[in-house]
């Protein structure tokens, strides 16, 4: 899905503590990715939002 | 990207031509492509100060817990064998001689915290200068096989390495006193385990406190896990309720850092990309 947003993404692999996730939720210029997998096909798949 | 226990390939960061940090939840790097970094001159931070103090209490509990032999008396009491009581098992730290393998910021909290109970504390880092060593009241080792027979216990606290591999095993073992412990927070086969088993079984040292093993995870049926002088615990001791949190916030914050163009250096493995 494309997205028009310039906002810097973050992919988050695996979950963080919640302290880390307010930390970057806390940032108007970033957007979070989450994904939950150690699955390299999945976290490739989910890199690509880098460039959508 | 933010990266726990995920291995990150070549193949992943393709996918992101303008990924611009890879930050680890932890100190280890072993499962990020590095190449692919220094290549596209991307930095890999790691969570440099979340987990030492954790990792440091742990080396302690072990040897406490293997000085003291806290799960036998355990044992014993729970089934009414106060005849167990003696001949007595347990031994003092106080007076004793620790030598730290590593002297990195894990190496240098486990001192800070034998020094507290009075041991006397002795290091081997062939890449740290003994003025470091000195300033925190440890005695330099400059060939640690050479003291390895006055030694009451070993620490281990280096990065395994081709140099580090197999670093204690038979030859180690058979020089090191029959009361001694061992304890390894560090990596897996840092210590060669037939050899240690051999050694415990043997006679040749008294106990083993062991955070990490060769194969993780491991196997309920290792010949080690048979020993009673043995302690275990499976690779959580720089994982505490405390160290958890901080890893996080070290990890987003390295992201941060990088994002704002203030990345603090210490946090960077591949400083060299910082040049460019």
């Amino acid at each position: 899905m494309a997205t028009t947003s310039n906002k810097k993404r973050v992919l988050v692999i695996q979950p963080l503590h919640p302290a880390g996730m307010e930390m970057l939720r806390a940032r108007d210029d970033i957007e979070i990715i989450e994904c939950d997998s150690l699955d390299e096909n999945i976290i490739a798949e989910a890199a690509k939002t880098f460039t959508q | 990207m933010t990266v726990r226990g995920a291995t990150i390939t070549r193949r992943i960061m393709s996918q992101a031509p303008d990924l611009m940090v890879v930050s680890r939840h932890g100190v280890g790097y072993d499962a990020v492509d590095l190449d692919t970094l220094n290549e596209r001159n991307i930095p890999l931070c790691i969570a440099v100060h979340s987990n030492m103090i954790s990792v440091a209490e742990q080396a302690m509990a072990l040897l406490l817990g293997l000085a003291k032999d806290v799960f036998y008396y355990d044992e014993v009491t729970r089934t009414d064998d106060w005849s167990a009581r003696f001949p007595t098992r347990a031994v003092d730290l106080d007076g004793k001689n620790l030598l730290i393998i590593g002297f990195g910021r894990i190496g240098k909290q486990v001192a800070k915290r034998a020094l507290g109970f009075d041991l006397k504390v002795f290091g081997y880092d062939p890449y740290v200068d003994d003025k470091i060593l000195k300033a925190a009241n440890v005695q330099p080792v400059h060939d640690f096989k050479e003291v390895l027979g006055e030694m009451d216990a070993v620490a281990i606290h280096c990065m395994k390495t081709r140099e580090t591999t197999n670093m204690f095993s038979e030859a180690e073992f058979k020089n090191m006193k029959r009361d001694a412990f061992v304890v390894n927070c560090a990596r897996g086969g840092i210590i060669d385990e037939d050899a240690l088993y051999n050694a415990l079984t043997s006679g040749e040292i008294k106990g083993a406190g062991l955070d990490v093993l060769l194969d993780e995870p491991s196997s309920a049926d290792h010949p080690l896990f048979s020993l009673k002088n043995v302690l275990l615990s499976p690779h959580i001791a720089g994982v505490t309720v405390e160290s958890t949190r901080r890893m996080a916030t070290q990890t987003v914050d390295n992201v941060l850092k990088v994002f704002d163009g203030n990345v603090d250096p210490e946090c960077v493995v591949n400083q060299d990309v910082l040049n460019f």
